[in-house]
């Protein structure tokens, strides 16, 4: 289904049709003391038969026959439709303009073969593809600083197997239906639930506490968090003093730490200090990246300091005041106790400190840390203070840990989704200049208030965004005149919906859209191409790795096609033949691209080949592979994980269950829940960061600047011009957009998009449930109808994340009213572990904007 | 005759519909059914579906036990069968994709609404489908004799032979659970329209598989196992540990669907400090499953206690539910 849920459904055929489904739910039980995960598969993946045969299906491939968005449609064959595309991709190519085309692989198409086949054409043709969790709001940055990783997380059966949960900004009982009886049934078992919300959510409701906190101080709710394991004491000394960064030394004069350039003019910039309580002096760290020694344990009779303060001479002579980032983090957290931020946060103090000592004296704690942790400007510092929460109580390994996005080893996927040298692109920052998002940022931000609650002015942020392209190693392209959306859905996502999107539709000469049904991105489109939806298809899916089963994808036999849909590998692979066809006409043959290098001479810039992107496109591993089902063998045969059981039997069954070797961050045992760093726990191999150590300590000036080296709390930055606070969740009649229009979905709801009001606050508005009602503010504005709820707190509108904007009138998205907005704590470049990547671009901030309601007649 | 029966534990019910729509393609797609919902989950406290079907009069038995024939609920108060424009908006004749009629109820209308006041409200799901209770209303009130309950599993059934679409039963039924499928054709009397209801997926029951709502519940809520069957769930679950209750008992129709009723998270006072008292009120809660609630409620955070002290329970054993299977017992 698109779903993050990974589940196995069998199917029913009839007269070629699919007529339903249910659950495989034959997953063997790890260990008797565990409940075991049957079934699997939800309210989507129930009704997925109805979706195929729904009428928005996308059936042939059509062009626009009328203005963009108009609706009008004329059918075209797949070969016009190739020759048209490729046309203008080998215009556009022929110069070296491989920047100016987008080819986007979205969230509508989730498992590894699919997926590939457009990754595959948009690396071997060098078009963009931008980073695709940034522009959701679903990169983990506070986990990256302090692991150098953020797919960070265990298999749900941690959830039943830790004793304390806390959970917050995530909702797990709507957004992971499959895995979420492992939280109920934990309680059973006595575990603690803990749900930090400011709506009473389905996940709330079913926790042994809820904790009701204002929007968008989750990072000073932790703040007071530590601050209570601090004062009172309830740290894992030991812990800290070997796999935290917490004992290094810092200088006193400036914040930095003290590292070997310090001591040593030809000194590494990678290797710190820390003090030694045996001989008194400050000792080199072993694991930080720059240290020769692999490993972070301690050398036998050495004893690091957390707390104190030295003066130290250098080789040279010159004497260095230090400190510990200890001290300073307890120095920093002494300003947040729960007493002084319950103003702030709503929460009553003796919750903090009750909780913070069931979460230290609990045996296995985790903390499930949701994706809506960075759409809240100050999500960094509410992850890395999670983190540190359970650093400081000694959680690491099996005795718990952050749980937010575990992923399994595919094997070389690269070999299939990156043939060629591939241009990425950060998603945050793609979406902030393509979509010219500045413009809502600078409306709904007043410059004075903006700077009292962040610190930095306006334009500051701004020119950092600026600067993180052109000097701080964040990839952008510039805006692309060609987009080729697969399976994405770009517009109904995007902050100050309208005005993105017009903006978007404005630069962009062809739209093309790859689909298996009309989305509102596709409504836009100059090309429709119909594909194949799951049932259909050939694939496997094992991530991310919430459990531990690999799903396969057969179609039933005797599926009957319907109309010309087509797999996204016949699609891709049918372009590339035309693109070559059509570059040989036109004379167009190998291509330089000047942003990469030759691999066989450095000195010259790759070529790009268009007159073998046929060939190059269906050669894999030396073979060619002309259908989705030959690339189904070559998949699964290649993936460590599921190599010990024939495909036969795989296919048979529905499902495989991995073995060890899917574990990336941790071995997957096949009797004991996924913990997440057991080889630095148990091990002491260092973490993929700078210091080779769980990272609290960041002496990146800006951080210096914003006065955060440390986990620190800071509030919300919404503008108080609104009255009301704006904010969503997932909705489990959907994912995402997929599935969201299905008429099955829509009548277990109202059937049309609704906001949630509190109904005191309804009232002063003379909102009644069921009247229709306009949000705005002066981004944008959109018509919903209104539904009263004691759940929303009364200070906020509440909407479901991912409606169509085809729902709404005018389509104006739920996202017109939402302003742009960029982090300054992801706008770090090449500091270390924190340099632009895969583990290290930012978010889009869908928290931090303010609304007002108003009665509207329904037209 | 034997009985089957259902056990729903709304500590584990997590209100995603999966029993809704496993029901609902199995058997209420098109056809005049697209309104009924076999099963469906509804949120508590809430106006329910059809809406209003509490508070609807006389239904149950009188005094004397005889069968009262009540209130029929409207269509409105159904809901929940709009159609969308898609062959319209495909076309481009209409620019928003939407329900062709205004829609104004549904099964879920009210989801997650529930009762209280912020940030002490509650809220709970309640799934619901027929009962196949021992002591149906719908029997006696249908004046032609076409419901009976099955010698082989008690499972209240509606002959589709007999049935003359008179409507009796779905007045009678305090839990509104047949539904009036206005496009059949009755045999008899060739007028239009005539009732159906959950037949407890009784031809998979046959085959030993258990019911779509059963076997695929997601959540691990639920329990299916003949009554008679003291080893099964839901006798122990039941007659056993007392912790699973009928909704409106009081109505006198001896359901055979029982819930575990749903424990809650502290209230706060008035300056947000969690209180003793659980925010449901146990006061609604008798109001749905009786008196006996109270008991429950105690035993289920009695052997919690003991199953976190490590202590042996067979009561917390069930409803963990360590093996998906040992959760329906049909032999």
């Amino acid at each position: 289904m698109n779903c993050k849920g990974n589940c196995a459904w069998q199917t029913f055929e009839n007269e070629g049709r699919v007529v339903r489904e249910e659950q495989v739910a034959n997953y063997p039980q790890i260990r008797p003391d565990i409940p075991d995960a049957n079934p699997r598969g939800c309210n989507k993946g129930a009704m997925h038969s109805q979706s195929l045969y729904q009428e928005d299906r996308l059936l042939y491939p059509m062009k626009r026959a009328g203005e963009r968005g108009e609706g009008k449609w004329k059918r075209i064959t797949w070969d016009e439709a190739y020759t048209e595309i490729a046309e203008k991709l080998v215009d556009k190519v022929k110069d070296g303009g491989f920047g100016k085309v987008m080819m986007y692989a979205g969230l509508g198409v989730l498992s590894p073969l699919r997926r590939a086949a457009g990754l595959r054409l948009r690396s071997l043709l060098g078009s963009v593809s931008l980073n695709a969790a940034g522009p959701v709001g679903d990169m983990y940055p506070g986990a990256t600083i302090v692991y150098g990783n953020s797919l960070i997380g265990t298999t749900s059966e941690a959830w039943y197997d830790a004793d304390y949960l806390l959970i917050m900004a995530a909702n797990p009982m709507v957004a992971r239906l499959p895995d979420s009886h492992y939280i109920n049934e934990g309680k059973y078992k006595g575990n603690r639930v803990v749900t930090v919300a400011p709506d009473f959510s389905p996940t709330a409701r079913a926790s042994s506490l809820w904790v009701p906190i204002k929007i968008g101080s989750d990072s000073l709710f932790m703040a007071s968090f530590n601050h209570v394991i601090l004062k009172e004491k309830l740290y894992n000394e030991a812990f800290i003093k070997e796999q935290t960064d917490l004992p290094f030394l810092v200088k006193a004069e400036d914040g930095k730490l003290l590292r070997e350039s310090d001591m040593d003019p030809w000194g590494k910039g990678d290797v710190f200090y820390f003090y030694d309580l045996n001989t008194s002096k400050p000792e080199a760290a072993r694991g930080s990246m720059g240290s020769d020694v692999k490993t972070i344990k301690l050398p036998k009779g050495v004893n690091p300091a957390l707390e104190g303060t030295w003066t130290i001479k250098t080789p040279a002579g010159k004497d260095i005041k230090v400190t510990t980032a200890f001290e300073i983090l307890k120095k920093e957290l002494d300003k947040f106790p729960p007493e002084k931020t319950a103003k702030d946060t709503g929460i009553n103090p003796s919750i903090v400190h009750e909780e913070a000592r069931r979460f230290a004296k609990a045996d296995k704690a985790l903390i499930i840390g949701g994706y809506r942790t960075h759409k809240y400007y100050w999500g960094v510092l509410a992850m890395w203070g999670q983190a540190m929460a359970l650093a400081l109580t000694g959680h690491g390994g099996r005795k718990g840990g952050l749980d937010i996005d575990n992923e399994w080893n595919l094997g070389d996927m690269g070999k299939l989704s990156a043939p060629a040298p591939s241009r990425g692109g950060s998603g945050f920052l793609g979406d902030w200049f393509c979509l010219d998002q500045k413009n809502s940022f600078n409306t709904h931000y007043d410059d004075k208030e903006f700077k009292d609650k962040v610190g930095m002015t306006k334009d500051e942020v701004v020119k950092l965004g600026e600067w993180a392209i052109k000097d701080g190693g964040f990839d952008y392209d510039g805006k692309p005149e060609i987009a080729i959306f697969i399976s994405d859905n770009k517009f109904p996502r995007s902050a100050a919906q309208k005005q993105s999107q017009d903006a978007f539709l404005k630069q962009t000469e062809f739209i093309v859209d790859m689909n298996i049904r009309m989305s509102s991105t596709g409504r836009h489109a100059d090309i429709l191409l119909p594909t194949l939806a799951n049932y259909e298809s050939y694939d496997l899916r094992m991530d991310p790795a919430y459990c531990r089963f690999g799903n396969v994808m057969v179609p039933p036999n005797g599926l009957k096609q319907q109309g010309e849909v087509k797999s996204e590998w016949d699609i891709c692979s049918e372009l590339s033949k035309k693109i070559e066809e059509v570059a040989k006409r036109k004379g167009v043959s190998a291509v330089e691209d000047k942003k990469f290098k030759d691999p066989k001479d450095a000195k010259l810039p790759f070529k790009r080949n268009l007159h073998t992107i046929y060939k190059d496109f269906i050669t894999v591993d030396g073979k060619e592979y002309k259908t989705e089902k030959e690339l189904f063998v070559w998949l699964t045969a290649q993936m460590p994980a599921i190599k010990h059981q024939p495909i036969q039997k795989t296919v048979e069954d529905g499902f495989v269950v991995l073995n060890h070797e899917a574990g990336q961050t941790s071995p997957l045992y096949p009797d004991q829940p996924f913990y997440p760093n057991e080889p630095q726990v148990y091990l002491k191999k260092p973490y993929g960061t700078t210091s080779g150590r769980q990272t609290f300590y960041v002496d990146y000036d800006l951080y210096l600047k914003l006065g955060c080296p440390v986990p620190t709390g800071k509030g919300p930055i919404r503008p108080s011009k609104y009255p009301l606070a704006f904010f969503d969740s997932h909705t489990r009649h959907g994912i995402h957009t997929n599935w969201r229009t299905q008429k099955f979905q829509q009548r277990l709801q109202r059937g049309v998009p609704y906001i949630c009001l509190n109904p005191a606050t309804a009232q002063k508005k003379g909102i009644k449930d069921g009247d229709w009602v306009r949000v705005f503010n002066d981004v944008g504005d959109f018509k919903a109808m209104a539904k009263l709820s004691n759940s929303i707190p009364p200070d906020a509108v509440w909407t479901e994340h991912a409606w169509e904007d085809i729902q709404f009138e005018g389509g104006k998205g739920y996202n017109s009213p939402l302003a742009g907005s960029i982090s300054p704590l992801e706008l770090v470049g090449k500091y270390g572990h924190m340099s632009a990547g895969s583990f290290w671009d930012g978010n889009r901030i869908m928290g931090e904007s303010s609304v007002d309601v108003k009665k509207e007649a329904k037209v | 005759m034997r009985q089957i029966g259902m056990v729903i534990d709304l500590n584990k019910c997590i209100g995603c519909q999966t029993c809704t729509m496993a029901c609902k393609t199995q058997w209420t797609i098109g056809e005049g059914r697209d309104y009924m919902y076999w099963n469906h989950v509804e949120t508590m406290p809430g106006k329910g579906y059809p809406r209003g079907y509490m508070d609807m009069k006389d239904t149950g038995f009188d005094a004397k036990g005889k069968v009262i024939i009540g209130d029929l609920p409207s269509k409105a108060d159904y809901g929940g069968d709009f159609e969308f424009n898609y062959a319209a908006f495909m076309e481009g004749k209409d620019k928003v994709l939407a329900p062709t009629k205004n829609p104004t109820w549904g099964p879920n209308w009210d989801e997650e609404v529930g009762g209280g006041e912020y940030p002490n409200n509650y809220y709970f799901y309640l799934p619901r489908l027929c009962n196949h209770c021992t002591n149906p209303a719908c029997v006696p009130a249908c004046d032609v004799k076409a419901i009976r309950k099955r010698d082989e599993d008690g499972i209240v059934v509606i002959d589709l032979e007999k049935c003359e679409g008179h409507k009796r039963c779905i007045k009678a039924c305090p839990y509104k659970k047949p539904y009036f499928n206005p496009t059949r054709v009755n045999p008899i009397e060739k007028g239009v329209g005539q009732s159906e209801k959950c037949i407890s997926c009784f031809p998979r029951l046959e085959k030993g598989i258990a019911s779509a709502c059963v076997r695929q519940c997601v959540g691990r809520a639920r329990f299916q196992s003949y009554m008679d069957d003291v080893d099964g769930p839901v006798y122990k679950l039941v007659k056993k540990w007392k912790v699973a209750l009928p909704l409106m008992p009081e109505k006198g129709t001896k359901p055979n669907v029982f819930y575990v009723p749903p424990l809650s998270s502290p209230k706060f006072d008035k300056n947000g400090k969690p209180t003793d008292e659980p925010r449901i009120p146990l006061a609604y809660l008798k109001k749905l499953f009786g008196p006996e609630v109270e008991g429950a409620l105690k035993t289920l955070k009695a052997e919690i206690d003991k199953k976190a002290k490590t202590q042996p329970t067979e009561l917390m054993d069930i409803l963990i539910a360590y093996k998906h299977k040992d959760m329906m017992k049909l032999t």
